[in-house]
């Protein structure tokens, strides 16, 4: 047989090109298309087009039509491999990132078995999007090579993303909001929980492929806007793949995990969890030492998929979460001394006041428990679009103990209250969605339906200051009732056409809160929304976004923080002022990717709001409040850089510039003074940290990879006021994580050092019920995993 | 391999060698006591206490009042 050499410079840079282009598709579905060309370029018609999840699965595959085009619609974000076959020709493959606000691209080339191609695949950063927002695409490799693995909390990667402000606890910030971050699992949103640490309840390990929205959002989101993190989840293949993994480390952290998967026929399943205990479960109000912080939590996770049909599927979904800590305790308040009246506690050197001492040997602690259930049924009219109907139901469960007996002890500053709440909601929903992929357009309609019953049981203790031992002198319990009904509807379209790409949509929420006492509220608003993208040259996009973000608030934790202060008589129902903000915001961005190897981006936002949000942490506690300022206002700046550098390196990084500002407290003003009620002028909130940075770099070779990440922060604001900063800090992390390929069992090990210079800051210096909250000193953990793919890849 | 081994092995020396700073001291330092402002604000943190407590507040975490932002 006669070889002969071809050369087409094309074919080199284009083996490995993946254009992401416009359409914004269903929440977690996107749309997959490209062409299948000769050497000449010409299109290749019939030829086979296979699609592979990661682990080489084979999961669609289709023939190309006589212009050599194909298309995959309705398939999950995440990474794929798209292979192409033709008769007579070599076989083409091409690993592509697909992301739910765009259609990916690709364009394979299968030569003929006579020519000589020479295919440069080098790796390249992925193209600049045309979505109309910020978005960003995780995949589970980048996640596994992060500083302490499939153990980090999902709040920490999303941290890692330009716009989010970290805080104790686990609490994350983005782009100037407190809070009101909407997790959604497989398209489903996850309504709110009692406590704020069901976001860390999601186990990474759980995850294949995550997307983080922080502005430039779709109707298609609603309730909780400051930012959407999109969850898909892992699902069994045909080959048997697990993992169990033991970590140790710093402050006695033990933890043991791991997860199976497997699947056959129509059935597949992905089960998996962990056990975690430590001595530092909170960030507590001191570096050293820590007094009071330990805990543990458990995770248990599965789901079970079912295709009877190539059009149907189902999806049943668990996951169960819970948490026991104890409440920090300061150890540097002192007890007053009864004999000296005239001492009394300094105030810190921001003017802070110090919190009231909390006796030594109090054991107050907090316990919960999350368990959300769905079952998604997924069904698709072939070319008439997919519909997904999700019923769901979620036990969200928070019990505060006070240990009143020691709490109010002898040592315990006169007057002193403390409560043990117990909160539990109960959410029962269904979502719908429907998408429709024709043409230039990607349509989009749905709603939700979501009846929450909450309720909280409280007991107040006040201390008897009559005895010189303390104790409790009355205790009075009561109980809240709140129920609420939520519904959002949408509709919205994607549309494409050369350069330009559109999206637009409209978006109806609905609340109508029911309280004890037979007094109900309702809020509703409307959301039009309008993005543009615009691909001035092919590695060079410009977008914009202007819509209205309405946020029914949350209904139950201003109730429970009023129990938990105390501030409100156990004969009282709490009022019920709290209004959902409304806000008009907007966005400009610009990515541009240069040879390949590096892509920059610039975005700028703006926030004007009407009855903003805002939240009060309460004291040592994970608990929060809302309140409402009149308005707020917000602007910000984001950079950020993504390198590629051959097979072995990789490298982020990125930078927020911020203010955030609220004026005129609205609601909840029993939490505030005369003189903070009366503050009109525009404040700093004090969530709102002016700087904010973060790089990494990984480098892999030969099973071993290495990252080090670097995160800076100019500090959340302190003071009487709020009108000052914490120090500003520098944290490096750094991991090192080996496969021994050889050994039996073929062992994984790694290395995580959290905190490597040793940097003493605090997240926050609090006043008041606000406490005090400080970043863990260096802490060094060692992971050993032992992997079960018997034919599969973790 | 042997360049990386040595590497994971500098490593995990570091790692057991690094344990933050302990001086057996409050990091942050302990708020003593300090003597009152007699002629301090009322709502001053300093000012002296009345004779006869006037007005309970919450043993958990702080004070009966946040401050807003």
């Amino acid at each position: 047989m006669m070889r002969r050499a071809v050369s087409f410079p094309a074919m080199a840079a284009a083996a490995a090109v993946v254009m992401i282009s416009a359409s914004a598709q269903a929440t977690v579905d996107t749309v997959i298309q490209g062409s299948v060309r000769d050497e000449n370029l010409a299109p290749i018609p019939a030829a086979t087009v296979g699609l592979y999840d990661r682990r080489g699965q084979l999961i669609r595959q289709t023939t190309t039509t006589p212009e050599g085009s194909f298309s995959f619609a309705e398939i999950p974000f995440g990474d794929y491999e798209v292979r192409a076959k033709a008769t007579d020709r070599t076989e083409s493959k091409q690993r592509i990132q697909a992301s739910s606000a765009a259609t990916t691209v690709v364009e394979l080339f299968c030569v003929s078995s006579g020519a000589v191609a020479v295919i440069l695949e080098e790796r390249e950063v992925a193209q600049p999007s045309r979505a109309v927002g910020s978005i960003t695409t995780l995949s589970r490799e980048t996640l596994k090579a992060l500083p302490k693995g499939e153990d980090r909390p999902i709040t920490e990667v999303v941290t890692t993303q330009p716009g989010f402000v970290q805080d104790a606890f686990g609490n994350v910030y983005s782009r100037g909001n407190h809070s009101n971050i909407q997790y959604q699992i497989d398209g489903i949103p996850i309504p709110d929980s009692v406590g704020n640490l069901f976001a860390q309840s999601l186990p990474v390990r759980l995850i294949d492929s995550l997307e983080v929205l922080t502005g430039g959002m779709p109707a298609e989101f609603g309730n909780r806007l400051a930012a959407v993190v999109n969850v898909n989840t892992r699902r069994g293949a045909s080959a048997l793949d697990g993992l169990f993994q033991l970590r140790y480390g710093s402050f006695q952290t033990i933890e043991s995990s791991g997860y199976l998967s497997w699947g056959t026929g129509p059935f597949s399943f992905f089960v998996g969890g962990s056990f975690m205990q430590s001595q530092r479960m909170l960030d507590p109000p001191s570096i050293t030492p820590i007094l009071h912080d330990d805990g543990h939590n458990a995770r248990l996770f599965a789901r079970l998929d079912y295709a009877p049909t190539k059009q149907d599927r189902f999806e049943l979904f668990v996951n169960y979460a819970k948490n026991r800590f104890q409440i920090p305790i300061d150890p540097t308040v002192v007890p007053l001394d009864p004999k000296r009246p005239d001492l009394v506690r300094p105030v810190d050197s921001f003017g802070n006041e110090s919190p009231s001492y909390v006796p030594h040997d109090t054991d107050a602690t907090e316990t919960e428990h999350e368990v959300f259930l769905t079952l998604s049924y997924v069904h698709s009219f072939s070319r008439k679009g997919q519909l997904q109907i999700a019923p769901y139901y979620k036990l969200s469960f928070g019990a505060l103990a006070s240990d009143p007996e020691h709490a109010l002890g002898a040592l315990a500053d006169p007057g002193s209250i403390v409560s043990d709440v117990t909160r539990r909601a109960d959410h029962s929903g269904v979502v719908a969605n429907y998408s429709l992929h024709a043409g230039n357009h990607v349509l989009k309609a749905g709603g939700q339906l979501n009846y929450l019953r909450g309720s909280t049981d409280f007991t107040q203790f006040v201390r008897d200051d009559e005895s010189p031992a303390g104790g409790v002198a009355l205790s009075q319990a009561g109980t809240d009732r709140t129920s609420a009904l939520s519904g959002g509807l949408y509709v919205q379209d994607r549309w494409e056409s050369g350069r330009l790409g559109l999206q637009y949509g409209l978006r109806f929420d609905l609340q109508h809160v029911m309280l004890i006492d037979g007094s109900s509220s309702s809020q509703w608003g409307v959301s039009p929304r309008l993005g543009a993208s615009l691909a001035f040259l092919k590695d060079l996009i410009g977008r914009v976004f202007v819509g209205v973000l309405f946020q029914p608030p949350p209904p139950l934790d201003l109730g429970n923080a009023a129990r938990v202060l105390g501030v409100i008589a156990p004969d009282q129902q709490v009022p019920y002022d709290i209004k959902a903000e409304t806000a008009l915001y907007g966005e400009l961005g610009l990515t541009a990717r240069l040879w390949k190897k590096l892509r920059l981006g610039v975005t700028s936002w703006g926030k004007y709001s009407w009855n903003q949000f805002d939240n009060i942490a309460l004291g040592a506690t994970n608990l929060i409040g809302s309140y409402n300022f009149e308005n707020g206002r917000s602007v910000g700046v984001e950079l950020s850089a993504d390198l590629v550098f051959r097979d072995y390196l990789t490298a982020f990084c990125n930078a927020t510039w911020l203010i955030a500002q609220g004026r005129g407290i609205s609601s909840a003003k029993f939490l505030f003074d005369a003189e903070q009620l009366a503050e009109s002028s525009w404040q700093t909130l004090d969530h709102a940290q002016t700087w904010t940075a973060n790089a990494g770099v990984t480098v892999q070779h030969s099973g071993a990879a290495l990252t080090v990440m670097a995160a800076y922060g100019s500090g959340l604001r302190t003071g009487p006021s709020n009108d000052q900063t914490v120090p500003q800090y520098l944290r490096f992390d750094a991991t090192l994580q080996y496969s021994f390929e050889q050994l039996p069992l073929r062992p994984k090990v790694a290395v995580d050092i959290v905190n490597l210079l040793d940097a003493h800051y605090a997240y926050r210096i609090g006043n008041a019920f606000v406490g005090s909250s400080y970043a863990a000193p260096r802490s060094v953990f060692a992971r050993l995993a032992i992997p079960l793919d018997l034919g599969g890849k973790s | 391999m042997r360049r990386l081994g040595l590497c994971l092995l500098t490593f995990l020396l570091y790692a057991a060698g690094s344990c933050s700073r302990e001086t057996g001291l409050p990091d942050p330092p302990l708020r003593t006591l300090v003597p009152c402002v007699a002629d301090a604000a009322a709502d001053d943190p300093l000012a002296c206490p009345e004779p006869e407590p006037a007005e309970a507040e919450p043993a958990d975490g702080g004070m009966a009042e946040a401050d807003a932002g």
